[in-house]
């Protein structure tokens, strides 16, 4: 589903994010992205959703190479992606309802369709029945599992999340991995960079270590 | 992949094509509602601050827009002054009374005169005393200062050509009961003359403030742009469009626009109800049945057209200008 080859990312001013990396993950696998801050997790990340493009190297999403993608295909492409933020960079200007129904209403979804996906989605996360509240008034679990509800209400085949619980107490945290997980066992490609390595140990999962910009351990979990 | 579901779940062939593009056109058209619609919310929702910008842009659109229906009123006098564009023939206080007649009967024998109004000296007299205001002075006068007149109006063929209205004035004052004659055409040229240079400065500063207009809402957009930053990074980043993104602000510069425009259509009507009592007193102290004609319906759609227009441009390039730095880090 995703696959890197030799990748090399660097940045004007000489700085090499990324060298020569090799990465594939299977369609519905579900892997942590380990490493020191500027270790080159998310540069990899931005790199899948094009937000950066690789100085050398090929990135192929089921099967297509991203560099061959004009940047007005760039918007469309991403709404096959999922992104969940640490700081989960919800809209305080509109309630939960509105949160959640971004991405279908960027898709261009018709109206009546909707309201069943978005409840769906935060039935998924444990928040229906919050849509008319504004994200302010929620904890920070819960505005980060509305945060989930929209990078997957529109059924992305990747999900992608950069230090998803970064601010959340371990209890939270081990929900929060949980859910990523169950969107892998339903078939989309999971891939979450985070540096507690505390929390991903017990959940037995594959995990990519980068070192510096380069490959330094994957290890292919039990699942 | 949700298109890729919603492509599974249809019927293939035709039937399927169509209903996809049906229902991605009715999402479309429905986000340009939407679009529509959020944007007067948020200006709805800072009420005072959109009024203020709206009269910023008002004033700069009422400006040329109250100086073209002053040329308006101006051409329509002119052309009252046109319809009555004739000599004005000052009989020689010499002439005795018994004359006058005379004068008249062979000034009307002339071929280029179409019509003419005698105006003895006591009318003249009683006209001046009652219109100009100076009734008293004339009482301290010992005898009629006025001329007897004799006003000719040239037929329509002569009185378009400036040449045979020239020879048929110095043909009536070579005669030597008259005293002097004037023609107002030359004044009618000049005030037609000047009426074209008044028409091209205001186009000019209607251009000039035109552009200013843009301006303005290309800063209120831009600045609008800055203060939903944030949410214009998670649009772009869960793969809206440029051209989703760039929607909302552009029906925000319409109704910037269309707002501004029905606000100085109502400052010129305004301008205008409060002027016309006043002037038309002033006309009719001019013998004239001149009214003031305030910018009508037809005004309104130019103003409203002109606004939204102008409204949309700023906020176009506001939007190709500064959304572009917008990109999600």
């Amino acid at each position: 589903m995703i696959r890197f080859e030799s990748i090399s990312k660097r940045y004007p001013g000489g700085h090499e994010a990324l060298s020569g990396l090799h990465l594939h993950l299977a369609p519905g696998e579900f892997a942590f992205l380990t490493g020191h801050s500027g270790a080159g997790k998310s540069t990899l990340l931005k790199l899948i959703m094009l937000m950066e493009r690789p100085t050398a190297g090929q990135l192929l999403i089921n099967g297509k190479n991203l560099g061959r993608l004009h940047d007005s295909q760039i918007p469309h492409y991403r709404r096959r992606v999922g992104v969940v933020f640490q700081n989960h960079h919800l809209l305080f200007d509109r309630t939960v309802y509105d949160n959640v129904a971004l991405p279908l209403q960027v898709l261009g979804m018709p109206r009546a369709e909707i309201p069943r996906r978005v409840r769906a989605a935060l039935d998924k996360v444990g928040l229906l029945g919050r849509e008319s509240q504004n994200p302010i008034t929620l904890s920070s679990g819960e505005q980060q599992r509305v945060g989930i509800a929209r990078a997957v209400v529109h059924k992305p085949r990747i999900l992608l999340a950069d230090e998803p619980t970064g601010n959340l107490d371990p209890e939270l945290s081990v929900g929060i991995m949980n859910l990523f997980r169950d969107f892998a066992d339903v078939g989309v490609t999971v891939l979450v960079a985070t540096h507690d390595i505390s929390l991903i140990a017990p959940m037995g999962c594959r995990e990519i270590h980068l070192q510096q910009g380069k490959l330094a351990g994957d290890s292919h979990g039990s699942r | 992949m949700a298109a890729d579901d919603s492509r599974r779940r249809l019927p293939r062939g035709a039937q399927g094509v169509r209903s996809r593009f049906a229902s991605r056109f009715a999402g479309y058209m429905h986000h340009h509602r939407e679009s529509l619609l959020s944007s007067l919310g948020r200006l709805l929702a800072t009420p005072l601050q959109s009024l203020m910008t709206m009269l910023v842009l008002a004033i700069g659109l009422a400006l040329p827009a109250s100086l073209f229906t002053a040329m308006d009123n101006l051409r329509q006098l002119g052309g009252e002054v046109e319809l009555s564009a004739r000599m004005t023939v000052f009989v020689d206080r010499a002439t005795p009374e018994a004359e006058l007649e005379a004068l008249v009967a062979d000034l009307a024998a002339l071929d280029d005169v179409a019509d003419l109004v005698l105006v003895s000296r006591e009318q003249a007299l009683a006209d001046f005393r009652e219109s100009s205001g100076f009734g008293d002075v004339l009482n301290l006068l010992d005898e009629n200062p006025l001329p007897a007149v004799v006003m000719v109006e040239p037929t329509t063929v002569a009185g378009g050509d400036h040449g045979r209205v020239s020879a048929l004035a110095s043909t009536i004052g070579a005669d030597p009961r008259v005293d002097d004659v004037v023609v107002d055409l030359a004044w009618l040229q000049r005030f037609q003359a000047l009426l074209d240079i008044g028409r091209r400065l205001v186009w000019a500063l209607g251009v000039a403030l035109g552009i200013g207009v843009l301006l303005i809402v290309g800063n209120t957009i831009r600045l609008a742009i800055a203060s939903r930053r944030e949410e214009i990074v998670v649009v772009k980043l869960i793969g809206g469009t440029n051209r989703f993104v760039r929607r909302p602000f552009l029906y925000s510069g319409l109704w910037y626009g269309v707002g501004a425009g029905l606000l100085a259509w109502l400052l010129v009507t305004l301008a205008v109800s409060l002027l016309a009592s006043t002037i038309g007193q002033l006309a009719a102290l001019y013998q004239s049945g001149f009214r003031l004609v305030g910018p009508g319906l037809g005004s309104l759609s130019t103003l409203l057209a002109c606004g939204g227009l102008l409204g949309l441009a700023g906020a176009w390039i506001a939007v190709s200008v500064h959304l572009r730095h917008v990109e999600p880090e």
